[in-house]
């Protein structure tokens, strides 16, 4: 053995990697985006709150919780799109003026748990 | 004399005691890396403080280090390490490396280097505060390499893990808020008296861009630095007594992590923090695996839950 032959093993790995990295996944579920984003300042009241991940979810388990500034839950009952099953959906009352949390739970397909919270400010010109 | 079979055999033999110790030992379900939403990657230079499923590969060059006599030497290893989860809080381990070793008289030598064996118990995970450590023993195999390669003498290692993400400490909009450390602290401890005790310290500052993208800021960052971390590492080792007392040597490794759900590929800068080190820039490449995502329901899942 000499040192050449780690060094055509480690370019196969990485080659495989590579390959790895483009296939679909399952695990865990990370955000690709948010709708309103993720620290926005919004002049005008959004109607609902949309994640969108890069796993397919579990439905009972996948929620989207927005809460207020003083604590109250103002969100309504979380939806799944049931054709992509990666993106989660809450509808919203009509907002007032301040800063709003929001708090998701993923449980993707094959049952790993993510969650996470951010947040996001109406201020109407 | 103990051949490296002999020697395998006696420490896998002491393997079931130490599992039985430690699920006496009250611990917490394990997550892949996750203390709340905060996640921790697999660190190039020393153990997370997770215990999960984990196969991966580490290569490292070293061009004009310091061997133990002090020679400049170049140096570089493809090493490999494998983990899997007893139950969600109890791991154990192995690896060895592949290691080539040039003087500057152009010989070399080449060949394994010992196994070492490791087990880790995880003391604790706290999601709000985004904390996590644990404890664990690395082995390092006395006989069980190539010839010259690796130490005659095995070395015990106990070992503390922590990590402790920042999400917590600052104001829900700082940009500070994806930073976290993570660390070990370690005292190895040779089975020979004649060999210097050294105590291994071992830091990672990272920024994660994930965190920031999903829970801080939305910056619009592209895809691929969006599923990152910036890291520096800091690995050193203080020698504690036969005469080298308070010596240290270390690198400071700059880099970046592109993870995904299959693992990560990781690339560091090797920058010596002194002429005891070496005197020239070494690198890092590592391809990391997360068992638990790419085999969910047999490689990746603890034997007992």
């Amino acid at each position: 053995m000499n040192i050449n032959l780690p060094i055509r093993l480690l370019a196969t790995l990485v080659s495989s990697a590579a390959l790895l990295w483009s296939g679909n996944a399952l695990a865990h579920a990370f955000p690709e985006s948010a709708q309103p984003g993720v620290g926005a300042v919004l002049h005008e009241a959004p109607k609902q709150v949309r994640i969108r991940f890069d796993s397919r979810l579990e439905d009972v388990f996948s929620i989207i919780v927005v809460k207020d500034a003083t604590g109250e839950r103002i969100s309504g009952r979380t939806k799944l799109d049931p054709d992509s099953l990666k993106t989660l959906e809450v509808s919203l009352p009509a907002l007032k003026p301040g800063e709003y949390h929001v708090y998701w739970t993923a449980l993707s397909w094959d049952g790993h748990r993510t969650k996470g919270d951010y947040v996001f400010h109406f201020k109407p010109q | 004399m103990h051949t490296p079979r002999s020697i395998l055999i006696r420490h896998f033999i002491s393997l079931p005691l130490l599992i039985l110790i430690a699920v006496t030992v009250p611990t917490t379900a394990s997550a892949h890396g996750f203390a709340g939403k905060r996640y921790f990657p697999a660190t190039l230079t020393f153990d997370d403080p997770f215990t999960q499923d984990e196969f991966g590969f580490l290569y490292s060059t070293m061009p004009n280090s310091r061997n133990e006599d002090g020679d400049s030497v170049d140096t570089s290893s493809l090493s490999v390490d494998y983990a899997k989860s007893i139950t969600p809080g109890i791991a154990l381990s192995v690896g060895t490396a592949y290691t080539r070793v040039k003087s500057p008289d152009g010989s070399s030598q080449h060949g394994f280097d010992n196994i070492e064996l490791g087990a880790k118990i995880l003391g604790h995970i706290n999601e709000a505060s985004e904390s996590v450590w644990s404890y664990g023993l690395d082995v390092d195999l006395g006989g069980t390499s190539s010839h010259g390669i690796g130490e005659s003498f095995t070395t015990y290692a106990p070992s503390f893990y922590f990590g402790k993400g920042m999400g917590n400490v600052f104001d829900s909009t700082s940009y500070l808020r994806p930073l976290a450390l993570t660390g070990m602290i370690a005292v190895a401890l040779p089975d020979q008296g004649d060999q210097p005790r050294s105590l291994d310290t071992s830091f990672a500052l990272q920024y994660s861009m994930s965190y920031l993208e999903s829970f801080v800021k939305d910056v619009g960052a592209p895809p691929v630095l969006r599923d990152s971390f910036l890291i520096v590492e800091l690995p050193l080792q203080t020698c504690l007594d036969h005469g080298c007392d308070g010596d240290v040597t270390g690198t400071v490794n700059p880099g970046i992590i592109f993870f995904n759900h299959w693992g990560q590929l990781s690339l560091e800068a090797q920058i010596p923090v002194n002429d005891r080190t070496g005197d020239s820039v070494g690198g890092l490449l590592q391809l990391h695996f997360n068992l638990d995502d790419v085999f969910p329901n047999t490689l990746g899942k603890p034997i007992f839950q």
